[in-house]
């Protein structure tokens, strides 16, 4: 069926919106989910977009952060809806990534596995911010934005964050690793729900 | 970069995703519009009542904006209220003749700060009162989430070495006074939750960026305007998210280089730990950024009554505003003003999503229930 276009908001639009952004929505998944569903949420996320597209904002980059973390609950839930899904996205233009870079060299390997395990052993909103500042390279503003919060508040926390990192890592830099690889990333805490 | 930065890009597992090739992408986009392409309505309207909160909110944040055309200012040395710097030429781009009389002020009355001693301590206190909030996915709702906030009070004490050697304490009290704002108030477990953190190297010994600022990172800045201008409208690199176009995630649309600018000033005349003479010159640089004006001359931070000199950071951004005693000059804190565009998730234009106060004194010790309660790396 057709779209019916909202304020000249047709799919030139979401193609444009596409190519801009979901490189950095497919990496934002895949840090959280892995690979095997990131490419799913790439679909959820910009399927969202399409339906409620007089909603999104003119920077859209936030807006969409929020939306994928949202999916990326809904995917730790493990929701049957999922199946439907669009056809997978096989084709890459490089070579597809590879989810443990540091493989390759031991001593970066005990580098990367510590970093994860000290997010894995903070506080997941404090590991959330982190990986939004870092890894997503979002500015307190735009992390305010994605949270929810404001952003002198996103500031506190991320320099809690830091802080409570440098700690962390401090200490597993000090005692001897245990080998075992953390398990992925814990869900999205802030968006959870209280049991 | 910090090596805590450097070992996080280390260690990003996506690091080196690719995007999509053209025929992906097409074939995702024909999925995706051939699909459910009813747009979803919201879920929630604001009630009577809070359409009518909405509208005082906006009206009251925006009555105070004067769209004063900016004139050709040409300050100098001997401007009324020379800061001590000598004041910054201005001819083009400038803030409006009132804020920039103002700020000018402002940089001249700033105090200088007091001679140090081995052995003391710089207290900074920063007190915000900032929303907080809890978002659950909605089915049907935009994005698939609703939020609810509240306005909750954070307190951050700071004992930092003026030498700039040994330990740094930090007390943070966060959570405190929570005050429903909007979205469903059931969401919403507010907790009180306090930190007490001793740790070492000191602050000098930190270089430090503009997200994660340190003593020594303000202390390299130019103090003198126009070579602080010139710095806060160019790129650091790594650790400074206000990125040129080249550099940003999302491609330029976001980009506001006088937004930037403006926000980095800021950043220096809220952060506390910004030496006296690098705040004046950052107020002095205010009043060369375009945009900057009178925002609301009935203002308050922590209960002190002022004029807001703001700008908007950028498209569809809020207002940022430096709040100012205009009866002596001082800056009593900062505040941040939902945006007119920048709405939803029970944002409204025109209310006051933060505002922060701080103060920066010499102490001699560190109170000994900090010293005793403080976790240490």
């Amino acid at each position: 069926m057709n779209a019916p276009q909202v304020s000249g908001r047709d799919r030139s639009w979401l193609e444009d919106l596409f190519r801009r952004h979901h490189r950095q929505i497919r990496a934002y998944a895949l840090r959280r989910v892995g690979p095997d569903d990131a490419d799913d949420i790439v679909s959820e996320v910009f399927g969202t977009v399409w339906r409620s597209r007089s909603h999104v904002p003119q920077d859209a980059l936030p807006w969409l952060y929020r939306t994928a973390a949202n999916h990326v609950l809904h995917a730790h839930r493990g929701s049957a809806r999922r199946s439907r899904l669009a056809p997978k996205l096989v084709t890459w233009v490089d070579e597809p990534m590879s989810l443990d870079l540091a493989d390759a060299v031991g001593e970066s390997l005990d580098a990367a596995r510590r970093v994860r395990r000290m997010l894995t052993e903070l506080p997941p909103d404090d590991a959330e911010i982190l990986r939004l500042s870092s890894w997503e390279q979002l500015s307190p503003t735009e992390i305010a934005a994605v949270l929810g919060c404001s952003p002198t508040a996103a500031r506190s926390r991320l320099q809690r964050a830091r802080r409570r990192a440098e700690k962390v890592l401090h200490r597993l830099d000090t005692v001897d690793e245990d080998a075992t690889e953390p398990q992925p990333t814990p869900v999205l805490t802030l968006l959870e729900e209280t049991p | 970069m910090t090596d805590l930065d450097q070992r996080l890009h280390a260690a990003d597992p996506a690091r080196d995703v690719s995007g999509y090739d053209d025929a992906s992408t097409t074939r995702l986009l024909d999925h995706i519009c051939a699909g459910d392409a009813t747009e979803l309505a919201p879920t929630r309207r604001a009630s009577g009542r809070g359409r009518r909160w909405t509208l005082a909110l906006a009206v009251a944040g925006m009555a105070g904006v004067l769209t004063l055309t900016p004139v050709g200012l040409r300050l100098s040395d001997d401007s009324p209220g020379g800061s001590g710097h000598g004041g910054l030429a201005v001819v083009d781009a400038a803030a409006s003749a009132e804020a920039s009389e103002l700020l000018h002020r402002a940089a001249a009355v700033t105090p200088t700060d007091p001679p140090v001693r081995a052995g003391q301590y710089w207290k900074i206190t920063r007190v915000a009162r900032e929303n907080s909030s809890e978002s659950r996915a909605v089915a049907g709702a935009p994005g698939g989430f609703d939020t609810a906030k509240f306005m909750v009070t954070n307190t951050r004490v700071q004992y930092l070495p003026v030498d700039g050697h040994g330990i740094q304490w930090s007390v943070s009290r966060t959570g405190v006074d929570p005050v429903h704002v909007s979205g469903p108030r059931d969401w919403f477990t507010p907790a009180v939750e306090t930190d007490v953190i001793a740790l070492d190297p000191g602050p000098t010994e930190v270089a430090g960026n503009w997200v994660n600022p340190s003593v020594a990172f303000f202390g390299a800045m130019p103090t003198e305007p126009t070579a602080l201008r010139a710095r806060l409208y160019t790129w650091d690199g790594e650790g400074d998210p206000y990125r040129p176009p080249a550099e940003q995630p999302g491609g330029p649309n976001t980009f506001d280089a006088d937004g930037y600018a403006f926000s980095k000033a800021a950043d220096i005349l809220s952060d506390g730990r910004a030496p006296a003479r690098l705040r004046s010159a950052a107020l002095e640089v205010l009043r060369t950024i375009s945009g900057v004006q009178i925002t609301d001359r009935a203002a308050s931070v922590a209960g002190q009554a002022g004029v807001s000199i703001g700008r908007a950071l950028g498209p569809e951004s809020d207002y940022r505003q430096i709040v100012i005693d205009p009866t002596d000059g001082v800056v009593l804190g900062e505040r941040w003003v939902v945006g007119p565009l920048n709405t939803g998730h029970g944002d409204v234009a025109g209310a006051v999503r933060a505002e922060v106060s701080f103060t920066r004194e010499l102490v001699d010790t560190v109170p000994r229930d900090v010293r005793d309660g403080a976790e240490r790396p």
